[in-house]
């Protein structure tokens, strides 16, 4: 993933955000085949459904609010119960910090960010955007005012 | 892969069918509902997705 789509990834997750789509997480990933895509965690998936979640995307690309470096047929959506999110959960926490190894010596090496699978994924520690909360941190907040944000964004996409 | 077999182009596949089509593509099995019971709503949208009338497979066998 190139700087500049790293760049446009993060402006895409904020763009979409500010807009109304509560985004949870996001990153970039590899897919076991190969392909790289943009992985959005979001809670509501799982109170809306994937399709009304994807309209949102389409629209805001047609609409030209979302960056045109990201093609939303490469940005997917999970929801907080899929295996996908429980894995990244139970998984050491990842930082997209530069590895610094500490050499004999005392001096310091910058070594390659580490990889992570997530069920068939894998995702580098600088191709965070967003680091997801556990569910339970998720869960404990209200989902009212998000979906209250998702009906204004809908609203907006279709006024436009 | 299976557009590709049947030689269709993402850019063929009318708009408003699209967010359809993503969810019915980017399934795999990380997005299983191992835990978790899946939301009704999910299951149902998924459904829909696949096999409504707005759905992938009726858009196919149109063509």
């Amino acid at each position: 993933v190139s700087a500049a789509r790293l760049h446009a990834g993060q402006e895409y997750v904020d763009t979409l955000d500010r807009l109304g789509m509560a985004i949870d997480g996001a990153m970039w990933a590899v897919s076991a085949n190969g392909r790289v895509e943009l992985l959005l965690v979001s809670r509501l998936v799982d109170r809306l459904g994937p399709n009304v979640i994807h309209r949102a995307p389409f629209k805001a690309y047609e609409l030209a609010k979302t960056p045109r470096m990201i093609d939303p047929w490469d940005v997917t959506v999970f929801g907080l119960g899929t295996r996908f999110k429980k894995v990244i959960d139970s998984s050491p926490i990842i930082s997209a910090a530069p590895v610094v190894m500490t050499m004999l010596g005392g001096h310091k090496v910058l070594g390659d960010p580490a990889w992570m699978p997530f069920e068939g994924w894998r995702v580098r520690g600088d191709w965070m955007i967003r680091l997801p909360p556990r569910n339970v941190e998720i869960q404990a907040q209200s989902t009212q005012a998000q979906l209250r944000r998702w009906q204004r964004f809908e609203e907006h996409l279709q006024a436009a | 892969v299976l557009l590709n077999l049947a030689d269709i182009e993402k850019a063929d596949i009318p708009p408003h069918l699209r967010p359809q089509f993503k969810t019915v593509l980017q399934w795999d099995p990380s997005h299983r509902y191992a835990a978790a019971r899946m939301p009704r709503v999910l299951a149902v949208e998924m459904y829909e997705a696949a096999f409504g009338q707005e759905g992938v497979v009726m858009w196919l066998r149109s063509l």
